[in-house]
């Protein structure tokens, strides 16, 4: 029969006592000191398992402790405690490097399945769950702080602005997805560009007007409207605001990984977004007798004049070659 | 029968072979020093199994790795043969973390929900700005809160440590020091820095148990303001090195503005000012962080119980730089090596004593600090985890 020595702390004063644990079937545990002895069901008992060198410990419910080296012997009389099993291998995972190479495994696995399947689909239910109502209200708020540091009232011609919105309602039939209205503005600091916004504001930029002819435009927001279809915006939101929660739940506090979270991941989303929009984009184009290749031309200029890029994998939208690629085809 | 329980001097290579400073601190008298036998290789492993499993569940056993891994850092530290033990449920900190989140989303996603049912932006910034005032009034309680669960959850011999319990007014000593350090302390230049230190430390261990036996502290403030004086000659040799950086600095400009290339002596001489600034700096703070250590533990008893600490500021610096150097190089790697470094150079530079006095303490009943303030706290960044 095995006999375990431990230490009992009665739980009330800071005295150690030398005891010696014995199992007595099926399921007693006996202390003994040199002058008592007591026994306690060991489903009553709770197994701490050692830290390294540090003791393992059993509970009592009477607050009392006993602090064994031994816990080999004590995780197999305690295994068939509740989470008993779970626990073991635990602590196998901590002291076996191939368990903890395991661990590793089933780690990246699951991050791995968590980024590409779960948060996806996650959000696209959450998208979808979020009343309009709230989804217009954002857009409204992500306006009101976007006019001011980055956008500037436009400074297009009164009659070319009307042009724009009269191309903007001949548009909108042919379009998926109802768009609530098209602004204009000036913006020196990000050049040609366009936006959705959540709730299905479009935004379209001085220079992207002066740049694009006005099939080119019609590419570009019918790309938007994609956009606005699958409620990217949205939905990139709700990703990325998992991440920081998921982030903030695993450390406990802000810290420096989530910028890195929002630069790698969310970028790579942003790309996978902006091909869903580019197909929505052709699809409208077809339909008008557009060739869609007028909006991937428009994205090359666009490029060019821009220069510089940074590696692909550190964008939010890829590159123009790749997007034609993607929404044509290989041999377009 | 006692042959299960290890025996520590006889497995002291691998903590030697860590122990780069040499032996701990020599300290003035008799008594029982704090063992730390935490091995850098071990720690490593529970920290990358525990990271992972946190990963593989997607930060739900945050908790759970959090307190395996104090625990770890617990159990490794001693008194005699005993060591301490961190006594923290994880799933009651799972809750409270849950439950900060969840508040955290209300107040982040409170000005969409309004706005889309006010209609009017300025309705929902208000009562936002109203929410977060309330959170920062609350602050105070929630540190309190912070404390007492840190306290709470640490034990030695299975006997636990409180925090202010039956201490009357805390909230409001909470604030006052909060406002000492951030308001009072740079209004007067520094000057008001010796009473802060104090009181906070009157505060941090004045109203601090040992089961139920309170720390008592006798240090006096003057004592504090006595030690920063002491620092000023190290001040005057920071003010030597910035005047150095100064002086080699401006030149180099000056002759740059003119066109001209500035000769080699002037950017090493600049070079050596910013390193010798740095390290004067360092070896400042680390004079003074040695000195008020020794000087609180040294008026500081727990019961029948005196406590001894025996830093020296010069093994502190070079243990300081060593450590920075070591992880620089290592790009990382060498963090966990650094930290049990450090840790086992500042605990077994702590002795207790007299040895037979540690059987006689009594536990306290019924002070159930839960781990909200803490998680809160942590959540929001105001104060860092223990971990």
């Amino acid at each position: 029969m095995t006999v375990l020595s431990g230490e009992y702390f009665d739980g009330t004063s800071s005295r150690p006592t030398p005891v010696t644990l014995t199992l007595l079937p099926p399921d007693r545990l006996r202390l003994s000191s040199a002058s008592w002895q007591r026994e306690q069901p060991l489903t009553t008992l709770r197994l701490e398992q050692r830290a390294g060198q540090a003791p393992a410990l059993l509970h009592a419910p009477d607050g009392s402790v006993v602090e064994v080296w031994d816990d080999g012997s004590l995780a197999r009389w305690m295994g068939s405690q509740r989470w008993g099993r779970w626990r073991r291998l635990l602590a196998q995972a901590e002291s076996r490097p191939s368990a903890a190479l395991a661990v590793i495994g089933l780690a990246i696995g699951a991050v791995t399945l968590a980024l590409v399947q779960g948060l996806p689909a996650l959000s696209g239910l959450g998208a979808r769950a979020v009343p309009e109502a709230w989804e217009r209200s954002l857009g409204e708020q992500v306006l009101a702080e976007l006019d001011g540091p980055l956008l500037q009232p436009s400074r297009l011609s009164a009659q070319r602005q009307r042009q724009l919105q009269q191309l903007m309602a001949d548009l909108r039939p042919q379009l998926p997805v109802p768009i609530q209205r098209l602004e204009l503005r000036a913006a020196d600091q990000i050049g040609a560009n366009a936006m959705a916004l959540p709730g299905g504001i479009l935004v379209l930029t001085d220079p992207m007007v002066e740049a694009a002819s006005a099939d080119e435009l019609r590419g570009v927001l019918a790309h938007e409207a994609g956009h606005v279809l699958h409620r990217h915006g949205l939905q990139s939101l709700l990703r990325q605001q998992s991440l920081n929660w998921m982030l903030l739940m695993a450390i406990g506090r802000p810290s420096n990984l989530q910028l890195l979270s929002e630069s790698l991941v969310t970028t790579a989303y942003s790309r996978e977004f902006e091909r869903e929009a580019d197909r929505e984009a052709v699809t409208v184009l077809r339909r008008l007798g557009i060739p869609p290749q007028r909006l991937f031309d428009l994205l090359h200029r666009l490029e060019t004049a821009k220069g510089g890029r940074r590696p692909g994998w550190l964008e939010s939208h890829p590159n123009s070659t790749e997007r034609r690629r993607s929404a044509l085809g290989p041999g377009s | 029968m006692n042959h299960t329980i290890p025996d520590w001097n006889a497995n002291t290579d691998a903590v030697v072979q860590l122990n780069i400073t040499g032996s701990a601190p020599p300290l003035a008298c008799e008594g029982l020093p704090l063992r730390f036998r935490g091995q850098a290789r071990e720690y490593v492993r529970l920290w990358v199994v525990n990271v992972a499993l946190t990963l593989a569940s997607l930060g739900l056993y945050g908790p759970w790795a959090r307190v395996r891994l104090l625990r770890y850092l617990h159990g490794h530290t001693q008194i005699g043969n005993h060591s301490f033990d961190y006594e923290a449920r994880p799933g009651k900190i799972l809750f409270a973390r849950l439950l900060m989140l969840l508040l955290l989303a209300l107040l982040n996603l409170g000005p969409v929900i309004l706005q889309g049912w006010a209609r009017s932006s300025g309705v929902a910034a208000g009562i936002q700005a109203l929410l977060s005032l309330l959170v920062l009034l609350w602050a105070p309680w929630l540190a309190v809160q912070a404390l007492r669960f840190r306290a709470r959850c640490t034990s030695f011999r299975h006997v636990r440590f409180h925090f202010g319990v039956g201490g009357r007014h805390l909230w409001r000593e909470a604030v006052l020091l909060a406002l000492l350090r951030l308001v009072a302390v740079p209004l007067s230049l520094g000057l008001l820095h010796p009473y802060s230190a104090w009181r906070s430390r009157r505060f941090l261990i004045g109203q601090r148990h040992y089961g139920t036996t309170p720390f008592v502290f006798t240090a006096r403030p003057g004592q504090y303001l006595r030690l920063h004086l002491r620092g000023l000659a190290l001040l005057a040799l920071v003010g030597a090195a910035l005047l150095l950086t100064g002086a080699t600095g401006s030149a180099v400009v000056g002759r740059v503005r003119q066109g001209e290339r500035p000769p080699l002596v002037l950017g090493l001489g600049m070079g050596l000012g910013l390193i010798l600034t740095l390290v004067c700096t360092l070896l400042w703070l680390t004079y003074l962080e040695a000195g008020a250590a020794r000087l609180t533990w040294h008026h500081t008893t727990l019961g029948p119980l005196w406590i001894r600490c025996g830093w020296r500021w010069r093994e502190l610096l070079v243990l300081r730089l060593t450590n920075t150097l070591a992880v620089l190089f290592s790009l990382g790697l060498l963090i966990p090596w650094a930290r049990m470094r450090g840790l086992r150079y500042r605990l077994e530079g702590m002795a207790v004593g007299p040895a037979e006095a540690l059987d006689g303490f009594m536990a306290r009943e019924g002070d159930a600090a839960g781990a909200f303030g803490d998680e809160a706290l942590s959540l929001l960044g105001l104060i860092s985890p223990e971990l």
